[in-house]
């Protein structure tokens, strides 16, 4: 790990594609979102999962800038399809999923991403689509940021786990 | 060379997703014009939405009618025609599940040429009974997931995969019963629905 923890211009202008991904697909998938946290009553508890599923998105952000981790351009591909298939298609999941793709681009994760755009189902308005098959009337608020806890705990242990990066070489004297 | 390539793709993403929904499809306003208020079997009366259904719908084509079928039994029409605003079409077992209504039965039964599912609710101390499905023009059918797919394509095909599926629903009243027999052999045909 480098001893200077400010981004060298070339990993900032490596950021700058993901992050406009990332904005794009956030324009398109959260006014969808939030109609559906607000009056879905499956959907309750939303927002707040979506916080907590930020949370660790955060915390692996930041040690992937001290890191100088280059960002993961297959994840903004991935978004950038789903974003122009949901826009496309007119369907809300895609443009959504879009969103949960676009985030592991810009950390630098590869595979963890796979585990991060799973976290989303905490968030996600079509689950409760599959929940209103077994439970009646709605959910009662705290299920979907318990599960988004649980999902965050797991995250972050898989990251200290497989991805923390390995020591920098110490500079020859 | 790859950061080039996603560039030239978020720009064009960025076209596509602003132009793509603004090209006008061919809706079913004209299926939806042309049910009948009248017939033999049956007298429709045009009824008002309220101010949230409007709302929620928002572009979305509906047609709303209390129906008086000759020989007893009323019902509530509601066809929706989500060509302008997909999303005012929803799984209509989950907008029952939503509003609190417990499905104590839940029975697929033929109509003209398709499927269609009877549902009997009940909440609190109020029960009612529900006769829903999409209609293409074609065939009749049941499977949220088909009339995503189908309305999907069609957006993606800018209208060439077929016409609009409609949903349409049919209620009681509260505290009316319906023969349901009588609905599915002459009333949906009368309303163009075969």
């Amino acid at each position: 790990m480098t001893t200077n923890n400010a981004q060298s211009p070339p990993a900032r202008r490596g950021l700058l594609l993901p992050m406009a991904v990332l904005a794009l697909a956030a324009w398109y998938a959260l006014p969808s979102l939030i109609d559906a946290w607000r009056n879905d009553l499956y959907s309750r508890g939303g927002l707040l999962a979506f916080l907590i599923w930020l949370a660790p998105q955060g915390y692996i952000l930041g040690k992937s800038l001290r890191s100088n981790n280059n960002a993961s351009l297959a994840w903004s591909a991935i978004a950038l399809f789903l974003s122009a298939t949901g826009a496309m298609s007119d369907l809300n999941i895609l443009q959504q999923l879009a969103l949960a793709a676009a985030v592991p681009g810009v950390l630098g994760v590869r595979w963890l991403g796979l585990t991060t755009s799973a976290a989303a189902l905490g968030w996600l308005p079509s689950t409760g689509w599959l929940l209103s098959h077994w439970h009646v009337g709605g959910l009662c608020g705290w299920e979907r940021p318990a599960f988004a806890v649980l999902l965050a705990v797991l995250l972050i242990v898989q990251f200290r786990l497989v991805c923390q990066p390995s020591p920098s070489p110490q500079p020859q004297p | 060379m790859k950061r080039f390539i996603l560039w030239g793709a978020l720009i064009l993403t960025t076209g596509i997703t602003f132009v793509w929904p603004l090209i006008p499809l061919a809706s079913a306003a004209n299926r939806l014009a042309a049910i009948p208020t009248a017939s033999p079997d049956f007298q429709a009366s045009p009824l008002e939405l309220s101010t949230a259904d409007r709302h929620f719908l928002g572009k979305a084509n509906v047609a709303h009618y209390l129906i008086a079928m000759r020989g007893g039994g009323r019902l509530i029409l509601t066809v929706i025609d989500g060509t302008n605003n997909r999303h005012a079409v929803h799984d209509p077992n989950y907008c029952f599940s939503g509003a609190g209504w417990q499905t104590q039965s839940k029975t697929a039964v033929k109509v003209s040429t398709g499927d269609a599912t009877l549902v009997m609710l009940a909440k609190a101390d109020q029960k009612t009974e529900a006769l829903w499905f999409f209609d293409d023009g074609s065939k009749q059918f049941t499977s949220p997931v088909e009339y995503w797919l189908k309305t999907s394509c069609r957006r993606l095909t800018l209208g060439g995969s077929g016409p609009e599926p409609v949903l349409v629903t049919l209620q009681s009243l509260p505290g009316e019963t319906v023969n349901w027999d009588r609905v599915r052999q002459i009333l949906l045909p009368a309303l163009g629905f075969r």
